[in-house]
Protein backbone atom coordinates (compact mmCIF):
# COMPACT_ATOMS: atom_id res chain seq x y z
CA UNK A 1 0.00 0.00 0.00
CA UNK A 2 2.91 2.31 0.86
CA UNK A 3 4.41 1.31 -2.17
CA UNK A 4 1.46 2.35 -4.04
CA UNK A 5 0.97 5.78 -2.67
CA UNK A 6 4.66 6.57 -3.08
CA UNK A 7 4.07 5.80 -6.60
CA UNK A 8 0.96 7.84 -6.87
CA UNK A 9 2.92 11.01 -5.44
CA UNK A 10 5.32 10.64 -8.31
CA UNK A 11 2.97 10.76 -10.92
CA UNK A 12 1.32 13.87 -9.39
CA UNK A 13 5.07 15.61 -8.38
CA UNK A 14 6.20 14.81 -11.90
CA UNK A 15 2.30 15.98 -13.55
CA UNK A 16 2.99 19.10 -11.70
CA UNK A 17 6.17 19.72 -12.93
CA UNK A 18 4.73 18.84 -16.33
CA UNK A 19 2.49 21.32 -16.20
CA UNK A 20 4.83 24.07 -14.73
CA UNK A 21 7.29 23.61 -17.62
CA UNK A 22 4.90 23.62 -20.61
CA UNK A 23 5.22 27.13 -22.21
CA UNK A 24 3.39 26.53 -24.87
CA UNK A 25 0.96 28.88 -27.48
CA UNK A 26 -1.68 26.86 -28.77
CA UNK A 27 -4.54 27.95 -31.66
CA UNK A 28 -7.17 25.74 -33.53
CA UNK A 29 -8.55 25.34 -36.08
CA UNK A 30 -5.62 26.05 -38.19
CA UNK A 31 -7.64 26.69 -41.39
CA UNK A 32 -10.53 28.68 -40.64
CA UNK A 33 -14.55 29.12 -42.49
CA UNK A 34 -16.41 32.30 -42.28
CA UNK A 35 -20.45 32.03 -41.90
CA UNK A 36 -23.12 34.93 -41.80
CA UNK A 37 -23.35 36.03 -38.39
CA UNK A 38 -26.61 37.45 -36.98
CA UNK A 39 -25.39 40.66 -38.40
CA UNK A 40 -26.60 41.02 -41.76
CA UNK A 41 -23.43 41.58 -44.30
CA UNK A 42 -21.09 40.40 -41.56
CA UNK A 43 -19.81 37.44 -41.51
CA UNK A 44 -17.67 35.57 -38.43
CA UNK A 45 -15.32 33.03 -37.86
CA UNK A 46 -14.12 31.83 -33.77
CA UNK A 47 -10.92 30.23 -32.89
CA UNK A 48 -10.34 28.55 -29.59
CA UNK A 49 -6.60 29.55 -27.75
CA UNK A 50 -4.92 28.08 -24.90
CA UNK A 51 -2.09 29.42 -23.26
CA UNK A 52 0.60 27.58 -21.79
CA UNK A 53 2.70 30.02 -21.34
CA UNK A 54 3.25 31.54 -17.39
CA UNK A 55 5.52 34.42 -18.87
CA UNK A 56 2.54 35.82 -21.16
CA UNK A 57 -0.95 37.14 -19.61
CA UNK A 58 -2.41 39.32 -22.80
CA UNK A 59 -2.65 38.23 -26.37
CA UNK A 60 -3.47 40.13 -29.95
CA UNK A 61 -5.43 39.20 -32.92
CA UNK A 62 -5.08 40.39 -36.14
CA UNK A 63 -6.36 40.07 -39.78
CA UNK A 64 -4.35 40.07 -43.29
CA UNK A 65 -4.81 39.91 -46.42
CA UNK A 66 -2.86 37.30 -48.51
CA UNK A 67 0.05 40.06 -48.79
CA UNK A 68 0.05 40.37 -45.04
CA UNK A 69 -1.59 43.88 -45.46
CA UNK A 70 -4.22 44.30 -42.30
CA UNK A 71 -7.78 43.62 -43.02
CA UNK A 72 -10.36 45.59 -40.74
CA UNK A 73 -12.19 43.07 -38.07
CA UNK A 74 -14.68 43.45 -35.22
CA UNK A 75 -13.83 41.59 -31.90
CA UNK A 76 -15.04 41.87 -28.42
CA UNK A 77 -11.46 40.31 -27.72
CA UNK A 78 -8.55 42.74 -30.05
CA UNK A 79 -6.51 42.05 -27.01
CA UNK A 80 -7.66 40.27 -24.35
CA UNK A 81 -6.13 38.79 -21.04
CA UNK A 82 -5.53 34.91 -20.87
CA UNK A 83 -4.02 33.82 -17.35
CA UNK A 84 -1.67 30.56 -17.91
CA UNK A 85 -3.06 27.73 -18.47
CA UNK A 86 -6.68 28.93 -19.66
CA UNK A 87 -8.38 28.63 -22.60
CA UNK A 88 -10.54 31.04 -24.45
CA UNK A 89 -12.75 31.13 -27.28
CA UNK A 90 -12.42 34.19 -29.54
CA UNK A 91 -14.86 35.63 -32.44
CA UNK A 92 -13.65 37.41 -35.19
CA UNK A 93 -16.44 39.58 -37.20
CA UNK A 94 -15.36 40.28 -41.10
CA UNK A 95 -17.53 43.08 -43.00
CA UNK A 96 -18.82 41.31 -46.59
CA UNK A 97 -16.63 43.67 -48.42
CA UNK A 98 -13.54 42.52 -47.32
CA UNK A 99 -14.40 38.51 -47.05
CA UNK A 100 -12.33 37.94 -50.41
CA UNK A 101 -9.22 39.60 -49.27
CA UNK A 102 -9.20 37.92 -45.58
CA UNK A 103 -6.39 34.91 -45.69
CA UNK A 104 -4.94 35.01 -42.25
CA UNK A 105 -6.35 35.27 -38.53
CA UNK A 106 -3.34 35.67 -35.96
CA UNK A 107 -2.63 35.51 -32.44
CA UNK A 108 0.21 37.09 -31.35
CA UNK A 109 1.56 37.24 -27.40
CA UNK A 110 2.36 40.10 -26.01
CA UNK A 111 4.87 40.91 -23.48
CA UNK A 112 5.57 42.41 -20.23
CA UNK A 113 8.56 45.04 -20.52
CA UNK A 114 10.87 43.54 -17.99
CA UNK A 115 9.21 40.69 -16.77
CA UNK A 116 11.42 37.98 -18.37
CA UNK A 117 9.73 37.05 -21.11
CA UNK A 118 11.98 37.56 -24.32
CA UNK A 119 10.42 34.90 -27.23
CA UNK A 120 7.42 36.39 -28.95
CA UNK A 121 5.16 33.57 -30.03
CA UNK A 122 2.56 34.59 -32.87
CA UNK A 123 0.33 31.44 -34.69
CA UNK A 124 -1.69 32.67 -37.82
CA UNK A 125 -4.67 30.54 -38.88
CA UNK A 126 -5.62 30.33 -42.76
CA UNK A 127 -8.81 30.53 -44.18
CA UNK A 128 -10.71 27.25 -46.21
CA UNK A 129 -12.02 28.81 -49.35
CA UNK B 1 -26.92 -22.44 0.40
CA UNK B 2 -27.55 -19.05 1.92
CA UNK B 3 -23.80 -19.08 1.34
CA UNK B 4 -23.58 -20.49 -2.46
CA UNK B 5 -26.28 -17.86 -3.15
CA UNK B 6 -24.53 -14.66 -1.60
CA UNK B 7 -21.18 -15.78 -3.50
CA UNK B 8 -23.05 -16.60 -6.31
CA UNK B 9 -24.79 -12.94 -6.40
CA UNK B 10 -21.66 -11.29 -5.78
CA UNK B 11 -19.78 -13.09 -8.53
CA UNK B 12 -22.72 -11.91 -10.35
CA UNK B 13 -22.02 -8.23 -9.15
CA UNK B 14 -18.68 -8.62 -9.83
CA UNK B 15 -19.54 -9.44 -13.40
CA UNK B 16 -22.25 -6.29 -13.89
CA UNK B 17 -18.78 -3.88 -12.82
CA UNK B 18 -17.12 -5.18 -15.36
CA UNK B 19 -19.12 -5.25 -18.02
CA UNK B 20 -20.06 -1.77 -16.96
CA UNK B 21 -16.39 -0.36 -16.96
CA UNK B 22 -15.79 -2.23 -20.08
CA UNK B 23 -18.59 0.27 -21.74
CA UNK B 24 -16.43 3.62 -20.55
CA UNK B 25 -15.23 4.94 -23.85
CA UNK B 26 -11.59 7.08 -24.08
CA UNK B 27 -11.95 9.14 -26.94
CA UNK B 28 -9.56 12.10 -28.59
CA UNK B 29 -9.28 14.01 -31.50
CA UNK B 30 -6.08 15.46 -32.44
CA UNK B 31 -6.34 18.25 -34.52
CA UNK B 32 -4.69 20.20 -37.43
CA UNK B 33 -2.57 22.73 -35.41
CA UNK B 34 0.89 24.23 -35.00
CA UNK B 35 1.90 24.77 -31.29
CA UNK B 36 4.84 27.18 -30.39
CA UNK B 37 6.94 26.17 -27.18
CA UNK B 38 9.29 28.53 -25.18
CA UNK B 39 11.58 25.99 -23.65
CA UNK B 40 14.49 28.49 -22.82
CA UNK B 41 14.35 32.29 -22.98
CA UNK B 42 17.81 33.38 -23.83
CA UNK B 43 20.48 34.80 -22.01
CA UNK B 44 23.20 37.96 -23.19
CA UNK B 45 26.81 37.35 -21.67
CA UNK B 46 29.36 40.07 -21.91
CA UNK B 47 32.95 38.67 -23.01
CA UNK B 48 34.56 41.54 -23.79
CA UNK B 49 33.15 45.07 -22.80
CA UNK B 50 31.62 46.31 -26.48
CA UNK B 51 29.60 42.68 -26.91
CA UNK B 52 26.67 41.09 -25.57
CA UNK B 53 26.00 37.42 -27.08
CA UNK B 54 24.34 34.25 -26.36
CA UNK B 55 26.85 32.15 -27.35
CA UNK B 56 27.76 29.36 -24.81
CA UNK B 57 30.84 29.32 -25.03
CA UNK B 58 30.74 32.63 -24.06
CA UNK B 59 28.74 32.25 -20.92
CA UNK B 60 25.79 33.18 -22.86
CA UNK B 61 22.54 31.01 -23.30
CA UNK B 62 20.70 30.46 -26.23
CA UNK B 63 17.04 30.96 -27.03
CA UNK B 64 15.32 27.00 -27.48
CA UNK B 65 12.26 26.89 -29.34
CA UNK B 66 10.19 24.27 -30.09
CA UNK B 67 7.15 23.40 -32.84
CA UNK B 68 4.88 20.50 -32.36
CA UNK B 69 3.20 19.96 -35.87
CA UNK B 70 -0.28 18.19 -35.75
CA UNK B 71 0.06 17.72 -39.48
CA UNK B 72 2.67 17.15 -42.34
CA UNK B 73 3.25 19.66 -45.11
CA UNK B 74 0.56 22.45 -43.95
CA UNK B 75 2.63 25.28 -41.92
CA UNK B 76 5.65 27.79 -41.88
CA UNK B 77 7.73 28.16 -39.05
CA UNK B 78 9.44 31.79 -39.05
CA UNK B 79 12.05 32.73 -36.75
CA UNK B 80 13.52 36.15 -36.67
CA UNK B 81 16.69 36.88 -34.40
CA UNK B 82 16.55 40.03 -32.97
CA UNK B 83 17.78 43.44 -34.70
CA UNK B 84 17.49 46.01 -31.89
CA UNK B 85 16.60 46.14 -28.17
CA UNK B 86 13.36 46.39 -26.32
CA UNK B 87 14.66 47.78 -23.50
CA UNK B 88 18.41 49.38 -22.39
CA UNK B 89 20.15 51.64 -21.04
CA UNK B 90 20.47 55.16 -23.67
CA UNK B 91 22.87 54.02 -26.58
CA UNK B 92 24.05 56.80 -28.02
CA UNK B 93 26.28 55.04 -30.12
CA UNK B 94 25.98 52.61 -33.34
CA UNK B 95 24.67 48.69 -32.84
CA UNK B 96 25.37 46.19 -34.69
CA UNK B 97 23.03 43.19 -34.20
CA UNK B 98 24.26 39.86 -35.90
CA UNK B 99 22.39 36.21 -35.44
CA UNK B 100 21.56 33.06 -36.89
CA UNK B 101 18.63 30.49 -36.55
CA UNK B 102 19.45 26.70 -36.83
CA UNK B 103 17.79 23.32 -36.08
CA UNK B 104 18.58 21.94 -32.73
CA UNK B 105 16.75 18.80 -32.19
CA UNK B 106 14.63 16.43 -34.62
CA UNK B 107 11.62 14.28 -33.83
CA UNK B 108 11.79 12.71 -37.31
CA UNK B 109 14.24 11.55 -39.64
CA UNK B 110 12.24 13.28 -42.62
CA UNK B 111 13.36 16.62 -40.52
CA UNK B 112 16.95 15.97 -41.44
CA UNK B 113 17.11 19.17 -44.48
CA UNK B 114 15.15 21.61 -43.14
CA UNK B 115 18.38 23.75 -41.94
CA UNK B 116 19.70 23.16 -45.78
CA UNK B 117 15.79 23.84 -47.05
CA UNK B 118 15.39 26.74 -45.34
CA UNK B 119 14.69 30.55 -46.96
CA UNK B 120 16.38 33.10 -45.37
CA UNK B 121 15.68 37.45 -45.73
CA UNK B 122 16.83 39.62 -43.47
CA UNK B 123 16.92 37.98 -39.78
CA UNK B 124 14.37 36.03 -40.37
CA UNK B 125 14.30 32.13 -41.50
CA UNK B 126 11.64 30.32 -42.94
CA UNK B 127 10.99 26.86 -42.13
CA UNK B 128 8.58 24.76 -44.23
CA UNK B 129 8.10 22.20 -41.93
CA UNK B 130 6.67 18.92 -43.79
CA UNK B 131 7.18 16.42 -41.51
CA UNK B 132 4.72 15.84 -38.87
CA UNK B 133 6.32 16.18 -35.27
CA UNK B 134 8.84 18.19 -32.93
CA UNK B 135 11.07 20.38 -34.15
CA UNK B 136 13.64 22.35 -31.58
CA UNK B 137 15.39 25.51 -32.87
CA UNK B 138 18.38 27.39 -31.16
CA UNK B 139 18.57 31.10 -31.87
CA UNK B 140 21.55 32.90 -31.21
CA UNK B 141 22.22 37.15 -31.01
CA UNK B 142 25.05 39.00 -30.88
CA UNK B 143 25.79 42.77 -30.60
CA UNK B 144 28.57 44.75 -30.91
CA UNK B 145 28.77 48.37 -29.59
CA UNK B 146 30.12 51.34 -31.52
CA UNK B 147 33.73 51.13 -32.08
CA UNK B 148 34.63 48.72 -30.05
CA UNK B 149 33.12 51.24 -27.15
CA UNK B 150 32.13 50.00 -23.98
CA UNK B 151 28.31 49.03 -23.16
CA UNK B 152 27.03 50.85 -20.24
CA UNK B 153 25.35 49.20 -17.04
CA UNK B 154 22.24 48.32 -17.17
CA UNK B 155 19.66 45.62 -18.09
CA UNK B 156 19.41 44.43 -22.19
CA UNK B 157 16.37 42.71 -23.58
CA UNK B 158 16.02 41.71 -27.01
CA UNK B 159 12.83 39.70 -28.42
CA UNK B 160 12.98 36.55 -30.76
CA UNK B 161 9.94 36.32 -32.67
CA UNK B 162 8.87 33.07 -33.25
CA UNK B 163 5.68 32.36 -35.63
CA UNK B 164 3.86 29.56 -36.84
CA UNK B 165 1.80 30.29 -40.11
CA UNK B 166 -0.98 28.23 -41.49
CA UNK B 167 0.11 27.05 -46.11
Amino acid sequence: MRVVIFFMILVFVGLGYAIKDAHSHEMVPAYFKLTQSPVVNVHVTSFKLFNARNDVDYYQVSVYDEDWNRVPFASFDRVFKLEHLKRKEIKVYIQEADISSVTYVCTESKLYKGKGAYVASRICSKIKR
Amino acid sequence: MLKKVLIGSFLVSIAAISAKAAEAPISGTVESKCTIFTETNGVYASPIASQLTTDPADGGVQPIIRFDVALADSFLGRISFPTSFSSSPSLPDTQDFSGNVEVETVSDVGMADYDTDKTTFNNTHEYDLTVAGTTRFKVSSEMDYGDTKALPAGNYTAIVTAECVAK
